[in-house]
């Protein structure tokens, strides 16, 4: 039985930044919201241990900001993250390096086929 | 929000703590906001408030507000506080995944930053400035000693059996010398010795080089 768990989470560990990058071009979202969707890919699901400090580090680049929507209708207080211009730059250049590496796969893929 | 209504006061915060009615002060805190945290909740984000100790106040602060958030939505879909520490993790985990990020990231320096380094390195970067190269020379010295005692011991027998003396090679043990047929005996097994001692020492170092840099990748994984 190969053991897949370590590539995957390699893969996961690589992409992400990535991931998070592109639901953050959809809307203004906070920590526990990111966290719910990506759980819903087996492939992408992540811990808070990995999540918050990852949004942090975006954040300290500028690739976010953040503001603290205060209690409403008796919600808890959430901490919104805008993708900021400099993070659709990085989105971007992002998407780019993503298609280089797809078709690498492809072609690769082409070859042994 | 009782925590955080002290908690925003911001730079008086240290001498909350330090007066000897906090706790009970922060207790009528947050019953005058209605909303009572779990003790465990409570328990553990006072835990990771002090595993963040090197970082900011306000930082440090925001930190613990955010997964305060994320508690209180998880007990909003009835999520027993026991799953959500489960689902959290332990607090020193996730503390260090914090600690971790932010050392690693933003090149800038502070005296905190420094503080965190060190305690973070000095298991493994600090003391591999010493041991790895230590082990290393030592090790390869083992072994090179390994190869030219018995290689001396030949000599020194073959200028035997020849019936001359080999100057300068001989086999002393304090005031004994050996004779030429004990020398070889005696070379062959310390070179043996030494070749393996060198080798076990450079086992050892190479094990302790993957092991400070699976540390090293773990932390700077952690984002």
């Amino acid at each position: 039985m190969p053991n897949i768990e370590d590539w995957k989470s390699q893969i996961k560990r690589g992409t992400l930044e990535y991931c998070i990058m592109l639901m953050m071009e959809q809307r203004p979202r906070y920590g526990y919201e990111i966290i719910s969707e990506l759980e819903k890919y087996p492939m992408l699901a992540a811990k808070e241990s990995t999540i918050y400090p990852l949004l942090r580090r975006l954040l300290k680049e500028g690739y976010l900001t953040s503001t603290w929507k205060e209690t409403t209708e008796g919600l808890p207080p959430r901490k919104y993250y805008t993708i900021t211009g400099k993070g659709k730059e990085y989105l971007d250049a992002m998407n780019g390096e993503w298609e280089h590496l797809l078709s690498a796969i492809s072609e690769l893929k082409g070859k042994n086929g | 929000m009782g925590t955080f209504a002290v908690c925003n006061i911001g730079t008086k915060r240290k001498e909350w703590v330090k007066h000897p009615h906090f706790r009970s002060e922060r207790v009528r805190a947050q019953k005058g906001l209605i909303e009572i945290m779990n003790t465990l909740l409570e328990t553990y984000l006072e835990q990771i408030d002090k595993y963040l100790k090197v970082m900011p106040i306000s930082e440090r602060a925001d930190i613990v507000k955010e997964i305060k958030s994320e508690m209180q939505e998880l007990e909003l879909q009835n999520v027993p506080p026991e799953k959500i520490i489960e689902r959290l993790g332990g607090p020193k985990e996730l503390a260090k995944a914090y600690l971790g990020g932010s050392i690693a990231k933003d090149s800038k320096f502070s005296w905190q930053k420094l503080g965190a380094l060190l305690v973070f390195y000095s298991m493994a970067g600090l003391s591999g400035m010493f041991v790895i190269p230590m082990a290393g020379v030592l090790s390869v010295g083992l072994m090179i000693s390994g190869i030219l005692a018995p290689v001396a011991g030949i000599l020194k027998f073959t200028g035997f059996l020849f019936g001359f003396q080999v100057p300068y090679v001989m086999f002393r043990f304090g005031s004994y010398e050996a004779g030429a047929p004990a020398a070889l005996l005696f070379s062959i097994l310390m070179g043996a010795l030494f070749l393996i001692a060198g080798k076990a020492l450079w086992n050892l170092m190479l094990g302790y080089i993957q092991k400070v840099s699976k540390k090293r990748k773990e932390l700077q994984s952690s984002l």
